[in-house]
This record gives structure tokens, sequence and C-alpha cells, in this order.
């Protein structure tokens, strides 16, 4: 187990105006969990890559278990790294693919022998040692690619967007089996991906990329309850969070989120707005957040109920996405599937309260407090 | 119709194209008084005109000589060639444009042009009649890096980075990955170069004078057109055809990688 440290770490390229990655500090834990996502272009792969030395790094430093690793080489950095395409050489079989790394270092041949059996063994592949990556299923490959990177004990895992070549299923199936290879083995792990549902699912903390900079790191669920700029809020969560622009009014010592002409209860856990009534801002809600007007819960303060018309019904068995318009306002709620409706069906609905976000003129979400939610029990 | 036609067309061709080769080693084999006939054939068969040759030329030495220069460029035009391919195709450097251009520029440049000054310096080394001189100029070649850069660029990334990340420096990356991934090309370079070497007669008329030191082509010209042959036609041929067996050997040894495509399929496309 190592940590990972990124200080002031930098990559620009000489021939792009902007940095790829700007002025990054991160810190992961050993024995961590950490998954890097973002969209595509975000600087995810390329700072995974820096931090395999694959890429040199223009400024910064980055460190593995207190060691300064910014100029060593790929092989002294003890690491090891899965790829998205597996990479693992065609020519050689399972067994030579998995142990090409101890063989290289001159490893005993007993020891060897012993590490790719109790990895074969680990992964479920000992069937077929001696075949070739190309008589393999993508799941297979990605094992023995897998088994490659655990046969040498390196102090941190990297992950380059492994699952992404797999379908649907084989993805889901060989989460569950990282995520337990994790929990067995303990090794610090840096796993990329651009599938959130990934990110959401694995990681023990998460860092959100965008632009080269770091949006927001955290555990799953703090981001998700508590983005903290208009960006996460919306690439995290599926569908992403509605978000509506708007005006802030005070009436009668009560503030009002107006948005076109709905004007909805602002909740008082965003205090500073309190001295700010100004325009620009977003309101943002998360679709399950937004509840029929019959089933609101009794605990939660809500909206006035909405009359909305259902513009689309995305029935997915259990759950039912509904794209709803209302008042010139369009967002998606979901609802638990166990009634029926269908598209041109007229609800009403009503926003959790103290579920909305606030997000300032640059994106920037405003700190909440439970105040209003607290006053409203005492 | 149209396809016995064509079919008949191909036949000829191949036959006119083989003809000449089947009537050498026919010639080779048939005594004095039939060596010129055109007839493929013959009742009276016999290795006279090949022991006839080795009483009168060395050429087993030839042989030898042959072996080792041919043996030794192609070996060597394989292993720089390709160390060369491998830094144009993968490592990035500045000024790679640039050199991949210079390397492309000398194959322009006729070999004929080169002789001379060539031979100078190999006179100044003082390598005129020894192994350096048949070999050392040509050890590296611009066709060699061309078709080993073409090759390499098409080998994956990815299998650098893995291969980098397991710990393996930048020769076994070369060695162990990038040579067993590219077995049809080192053929093609090796086959095109050992023959190339293997047939030239020039560049030895030039620098080598000791009789011992001689290659297969130069002794069996000096051997067919100096008149040692004694203006035997069944002699010369069976010269020759000791220029050409190794060779056929060796491509139909060899054939199958040319047809062999690179199974790649560690890397899904």
């Amino acid at each position: 187990m190592a940590s990972v440290i990124l200080e002031n770490v930098v990559k620009h390229y000489p021939n792009n105006d902007k940095s790829t990655i700007k002025d990054l500090d991160l810190s992961i834990n050993a024995g961590e969990f950490m998954v890097f996502v973002g969209p595509s272009g975000c600087g995810k792969s390329t700072l995974l890559r820096m931090i395999a030395g694959l890429i040199n790094t223009t400024s910064g430093k980055m460190f593995i278990d207190g060691k300064d690793i910014t100029n060593l080489p790929p092989k002294d950095r003890s690491i090891s790294m899965v790829f998205q395409n597996y990479a693992l050489f065609p020519h050689l079989d399972v067994y030579e693919n998995i142990s090409f790394g101890l063989s290289i270092r001159k490893t005993d041949k007993k020891e060897i022998d012993k590490r790719v059996n109790d990895a074969a063994e680990l992964l479920g592949i000992k069937d077929f040692l001696r075949k070739t990556p190309k008589n393999l299923s993508g799941g297979q490959r990605q094992r023995v690619a897998v088994g490659r990177a655990i046969v040498r004990r390196p102090k941190v895992f990297l992950f380059d967007e492994p699952l992404s070549n797999l379908d649907a299923k084989m993805r889901t199936q060989m989460r569950v089996e990282i995520s337990k290879l994790h929990k067995k083995l303990k090794t610090t792990i840096i796993y990329v991906t651009h599938d959130q549902c990934e990110a959401m699912t694995m990681a023990d903390r998460m860092v959100v990329l965008h632009n080269g900079i770091i949006q927001q790191c955290g555990a799953p669920s703090e981001i998700y309850s508590s983005p903290k700029n208009v960006f996460v809020a919306t690439f995290i969560g599926s569908p992403p969070m509605n978000l509506f622009k708007g005006d802030i009014i005070k009436k009668d010592d009560q503030l009002f989120f107006k948005i076109n002409n709905t004007a909805l209860t602002l909740p008082l856990k965003f205090p500073d707005i309190l001295s700010d009534e100004s325009s620009d801002y977003t309101l943002g809600i998360r679709p399950e957040h937004i509840y029929l007007a019959e089933r609101k819960p009794n605990d939660m303060l809500c909206s006035e109920a909405i009359d909305c018309e259902i513009e689309l019904a995305e029935s997915m068995g259990n759950d039912v996405s509904l794209h709803c318009k209302a008042q010139g306002l369009e967002f998606q709620s979901n609802q638990r599937h166990d009634f029926p409706i269908k598209t041109g069906d007229r609800i009403k609905l009503v926003f959790a309260i103290d579920k909305l976000h606030i997000f300032d003129e640059n994106g920037v979400a405003r700190p909440a407090t439970r105040e209003r939610s607290d006053r409203r029990k005492s | 119709m149209k396809k016995l036609i064509l079919h008949l067309i191909l036949l000829f061709a191949a036959v006119s194209f083989i003809y000449p080769f089947l009537w050498m080693a026919s010639a080779s084999l048939k005594p004095v008084a039939e060596a010129t006939s055109m007839n493929l054939l013959s009742s009276n068969f016999t290795f006279h005109n090949y022991i006839a040759v080795f009483k009168k030329i060395p050429i087993g030495r030839a042989l030898l000589n042959s072996t080792i220069v041919a043996g030794a460029t192609t070996a060597s035009v394989i292993f720089f060639s390709s160390l060369v391919g491998y830094a144009l195709a993968k490592l990035k450097f500045t000024g790679r444009e640039t050199l991949f251009m210079i390397v492309l520029f000398t194959m322009m440049i006729p070999g004929q042009l080169t002789l001379i000054p060539l031979y100078t310096l190999i006179v100044k080394l003082g390598w005129v009649d020894s192994y350096p001189g048949l070999i050392v100029p040509w050890m590296i070649s611009g066709m060699g890096i061309l078709i080993f850069r073409q090759t390499f660029v098409s080998i994956p990334g990815d299998l650098m980075e893995a291969a980098r990340i397991e710990g393996a420096g930048e020769l076994q990356i070369l060695t162990k990955i990038f040579w067993p991934l590219s077995k049809p090309a080192m053929v093609t370079v090796g086959i095109i170069t050992f023959m190339g070497t293997w047939n030239e007669v020039l560049w030895p008329m030039m620098i080598i004078r000791e009789q011992t030191m001689m290659t297969m082509p130069q002794m069996i010209t000096m051997f067919a057109v100096g008149g040692q042959a004694g203006g035997d036609l069944g002699i010369q041929m069976a010269a020759s055809m000791f220029l050409v067996i190794p060779l056929v050997i060796a491509y139909v040894f060899f054939q199958k990688y040319f047809i062999e495509g690179i199974a790649s399929s560690g890397i899904k496309g």
C-alpha cells in the first residue's frame, strides 16, 4: 500500500495554447480506490499516463510512497497499468504475457511459476494459460491484462478505461470483479473512466476533471449530493440534474427564485444569498427530487404543485423517467413505475426544496446550510 | 472460353519465365555434345560438369566466402535497419522527419555513384582483400529502414508502453515485441539483402584480388568469362547452378513468411 501525491503538476504541450493539466494538487491515500472521471479530452488519461511515466511532466512533483518519482522511468515507479485495449502481446501466450515483467526482471523461474499460477487462480484464467490472446474473449483478455498487472506486486495499479471495450453485461461483471480484487489486494488503485456509473460504484473517492482542472474531489455520495459547480452537477448523475436559469427576488422577507413566469419558493438554506439579491443564478434539482404531488414525503419541505404535461415517458421497468413541460420549464423527473402513465398525460409535481442547489453566475455552488429545515422542525 | 484464353496466356508467361532456368539446369547436367541443344531432357545426364568445376576452381572456398559475406551482411542489415526503423517509427525526437527524409534520399542515389569514393575509403582503411571490405559498407540499408519503419508504425503504441511499464528497455521492446510481430518484414528484408549481396559482382571485383577471398559470383564470372571454363557451356552452367541453388533453397524455406500476415489479436481493433 502506498500513497500517491501530486504537487502543482502541469502538462503543457508545446504546440497547444492551453495546458492539458493545470497546476493540479492531489493526495491519494494508501490503499484507496481513486477514480478520475470526466468527459473526453478533460485530461484524465494524460494525468494517469503522467503518473505512469509514459508522458513527461512539464512542472510539478509526484510522489509514490513518499519517493519523488517525477523524473523516474516507468519501470522504476513500482506501478503497473491495465490498458483500454488490453495491450497483450499477441505473439505470447497467456502465461508468457502475465510473466513478461517478471522474466524481464530476471525473477527466479519457480517464483514466476508460483506467482503466475496464484494470479491465474485468483482471476479464474487457469484453464487457458497456454492460449494466445487471439483465442480469448474480451473479458478473458481483460483478466489476463489484470493478471499481468498484479503479478509484479506493484505499489500502485493504474487502470486506463479498462472496461470500455467490453459489452454492457461483461462490463458490469468486471466492475464487480475489480472492486472485489481491490478489497482482497488492498493496493492503491487509480482508475480512469468516462463512465460515471463505474466511477460512482467503484470509487472510495473520485476526482471530477474538466479542462485539466479538478472540479471536485470526494466520496461519490458527497459529489453526487453536494456538487461544487454546474459542471459536476450535470456530469454526475443520470439523467443529469435539471438546471434552470433565473433571478432571485425578495418579497415579504421571503426569497423566491423566479424562472420565466414560474415562481418557486426558495429555501433559506442559502443564507448568503439573502444579502445578495441579484440575477444570473442557476437553480438545480435532481430528477429523483421531484415528486408526484400526492406522494410527497411528509417530512420534506416542498414547493407548490406544478401542473405538468408529459412530453415523453421512458420506462426502465421499475422506474420511469418523465420528460415534463410546465409553465415554460422543461425538466426530467424520475418516479417508481408503479402507476399507469404515458406520453401526453398531465400530472402534478412538486420540487423538494431542501434538495435544491443554487449556483451563482460563475456556476459555483452556494454553500447550503440546514438552517431552514432545523428551524422548521424546532 | 475467356477463362481458357486467360489461362493459356498465363501458362505461356509462366513457361517462358521458367524455361531459361530449367534449360540452365538441364545443360549443366548434359555432356558437352548435347549442352547446346534446346531440349530439356536427355538420356545421358551426368554430374561430370559439376566435378569439373570443383577441379578447376576453388568453388568451395568461394561458397564459404559468399555465405559469410551474405550472412553477415543480412544479419547486420536486419539488426541495424530495424534499430533505425524503430526510432523513426516510435521514438519522439527533434528532427525525426528530416532524418527519415535523408534516409529516403539515400535510396535515390545510384549505387555506382558512390563506388569510387567508397573504394578510396576501403583502400585507405586497408580493407582490400578482406571480409570487412566486403561487409562493412553494406551493413545498413535505406530500403531495410523504410520497410521496418513502415511495419513498426502499424504496431500499436500501447504494446510498447505496456512493455515499458513492465520494465523492458528499448532494445528489449525491439527484440522481444517488435521483431516477433514483424516476421514477414524481417524475412522480406532478409531475402532482398541476402539475394542482393549474394549476387553482387561489381563490388567484389573492385576490392578483391586474392582468389581465396573471392565470392561465388565473382569467381564464376571470372571463370566463365575469363576463359578458365574453356568455352565449355555445360561447365559454365554447372558453375552458375552453384550460384542459384542456395537462393532457391532459401526462398522455398522462407516463402511461407511472405504469405503469413501478422496475427495481431492482442489488440482489439
